[in-house]
């Protein structure tokens, strides 16, 4: 009898192409459409994340300035010195490292290749810190620090503009006045919320301040770059640093802190919150499409019930029970859902599949999602194309021929 | 509440032939509905070889049109968009039959109407004539032992009229089909043995010709 109905359901959906392609267009836009916002939007959640985590999870940076806003600004505010980056790591315990950053916006150039670059100047822990891994040559070492060679790292997006397919490592290229020698190339780390990370030159403090921009003050740290120990409270950490900077920058208790400390996990709590409501956003109104997808089902339903109807008086007539009329489009609704769930879900596959290289972010292929959209347009579907035929199968034969 | 029957008793035999006359609105086409269990009564008996009809279930009733009834109607009835063939197999494919004999039997039913090349035309391809015939196929492909034809003549014209009547007497005669004809034209009754006339839902005459 199933079988029997199925062959039935079949012929009669071939017999109206049209009918089914419109049913299935209005499920697999629905499904389509859910499906691949949802899985962009968590891509895009799991981007900011990832990107946020390259920056350092645990990383803290110490600035002057009082921080954001339109008091933020750090004219006139004094920097920071190197004394400041040892005391704070001799005397916090949860500092399990810190680098002092001073940074110099210079012209490099290499050959007949010429660029501004920001180069930073540090101590070799920066790397460790900032969770940089070399892809070729050496990082610089203390005794590079200390002799302050006219050493430097790059990173990829420097290796592109200046070298283009040239190797860089043992290459000099002449940044401000000096000549200075790369010695490694970092791994590439991508774009973050915040610029291009790969665009950086990374040296010896020392030889930023001896070799390119001499030194007029022992004031010229204008970061503090510190990576926390694992599991460290970053609210304490961050009150025990202030103190300890309030202390040695003479702050009364009545002065405002003239410094201000940024947190990655803050930042990436936000972003992640941000971008999770971004999604929901788009699920729901992936959810409204989905919704007049069905009312399109129901629409096409309620147009041909009249024909359905006759159909069914037809049917009983010459000796269908009304099971069997019923099974019968039970198995249409399903068969016609099934098929436009199924293809939604495929394109969805390939459009997040092209959005996700297009927009640049993680394809993850969501299973919850693909089942719930998929048991939605199915519900949809049969509840729409099932419930008129069986207000119909209940009518006395005579009365559903008549149905006009 | 308006009653389209107010006390009928008939009997029936098998293999008669009767035509069922009688203005409009008298209660003709009602009556074949509950012969033919398309329709239940409010009220009464109706036999069929034995069984008490009104005791049946809707499942039940669609059974015994399975197995024992045939219907032509009016206005044809065939389902749109959906080749002759198909629609005589139809009933067949109710009864479970397998592909092969269902088609063998169809064309056979087809053959016997006169519409050998027909076969793959939907009902839209198809005069009106030529419709009912299919139709008359698709009730006839059955075997069953009754017929009811409600005004299959209604639509048609004086030509095509006279083929639907000579397949009807044919099938009586050859067959042995019981027929029950409702029709309000006197020449197609007159391929009748038996003519009942309803008025105002009784029964006002009940002649058979010798």
């Amino acid at each position: 009898m199933i079988w029997n109905a199925f062959a039935i359901a079949v012929r009669e959906i071939s017999r109206n192409l049209t009918r089914a392609f419109l049913t299935v267009l209005g499920i697999f836009i629905g499904v389509a459409s859910i499906i691949t916002m949802v899985t962009l939007g968590e891509g895009a959640t799991l981007a900011v994340k990832e990107q946020i985590s390259s920056l350092g999870s645990n990383l803290l940076t110490l600035r002057p300035g009082a921080g954001f806003g339109s008091r933020g600004s750090s004219a006139g505010v004094p920097h920071f010195t190197e004394k400041d980056a040892v005391i704070l790591g001799e005397q916090i315990a949860s500092i399990a490292a810190i680098a002092p950053v001073r940074t110099a916006s210079l012209s490099t150039i290499y050959l007949n290749n010429a660029r501004a670059s920001t180069i930073t100047g540090t101590t070799s822990t920066y790397f460790q810190i900032n969770k940089w891994n070399i892809a070729e040559g050496r990082f610089f070492t203390d005794a590079d620090l200390r002799s302050g060679s006219a050493v430097c790292v790059i990173g990829n997006t420097v290796r592109v503009e200046l070298f283009g397919t040239d190797n860089p490592i043992g290459a000099s290229i002449r940044i401000g006045r000096a000549s200075i020698e790369v010695i490694g190339l970092l791994a590439t780390k991508g774009q973050a919320g915040m610029g291009d990370q790969d665009d950086t030159i990374i040296m010896p403090l020392s030889t930023l301040q001896r070799r390119l921009i001499g030194r007029t003050s022992s004031n010229d740290i204008n970061q503090i770059s510190i990576s926390a120990v694992e599991g460290t409270d970053s609210i304490a950490l961050i009150a025990e640093i202030t103190q300890i900077m309030r202390q040695r920058r003479n702050l009364q208790s009545n002065q405002d802190n003239d410094f201000n400390i940024f947190d990655t996990r803050q930042i990436a709590e936000t972003l992640g919150s941000t971008t999770q409501l971004m999604t929901m956003l788009l699920a729901a109104v992936a959810g409204v499409s989905l919704l007049v997808g069905g009312i399109g089902i129901m629409n096409i339903m309620l147009v041909s019930v009249t024909e359905r109807t006759r159909e069914i008086g037809i049917r009983l007539a010459i000796g269908a029970t009304a099971s069997e009329v019923l099974l019968q489009f039970l198995v249409e609704a399903v068969t016609l859902s099934c098929i436009g769930g199924l293809v939604g879900i495929l394109l969805a596959f390939a459009l997040c599949y092209g959005l996700a290289q297009v927009i640049k972010v993680p394809f993850h292929f969501n299973t919850q999602i693909n089942v719930i959209a998929f048991a939605f347009s199915a519900i949809v579907g049969v509840l729409f194309g099932y419930t008129p035929a069986r207000r119909a199968a209940k009518l006395n034969p005579i009365d559903a021929l008549r149905h006009e | 509440m308006f009653q389209a029957l107010k006390g009928i008793d008939l009997t029936i035999h098998r293999g008669e032939f009767v035509a069922i006359m009688g203005p409009s609105g008298s209660g003709k086409s009602t009556l074949m509905n509950l012969l033919g269990c398309l329709d239940t009564p409010t009220t009464g008996s109706y036999r069929y070889e034995g069984i008490e009809v009104e005791t049946l279930n809707a499942n039940q009733r669609s059974l015994l049109r399975r197995y024992a009834l045939g219907f032509v109607f009016q206005g044809f009835n065939l389902l749109p968009r959906t080749s002759a063939l198909e629609n005589v197999e139809l009933p067949l494919l109710y009864r479970g039959m397998a592909r092969k004999e269902r088609e063998e039997k169809s064309i056979a039913a087809l053959n016997s109407v006169g519409l050998p090349n027909k076969l793959n035309n939907t009902p839209g391809e198809l005069s009106g004539g030529q419709q009912q015939r299919v139709a008359i196929a698709r009730a006839i492909v059955t075997e069953p032992s009754t017929l009811f034809a409600d005004e299959p003549t209604g639509n048609l014209d004086s030509v095509t009229t006279q083929d639907v009547v000579e397949i009807l007497t044919r099938l009586n005669a050859n067959r042995g089909i019981t027929i029950l004809l409702v029709t309000h034209e006197e020449d197609v009754a007159a391929c009748a043995r038996r003519t009942i006339v309803i008025k105002d839902g009784l029964v006002a005459s009940d002649t058979t010709r010798s």
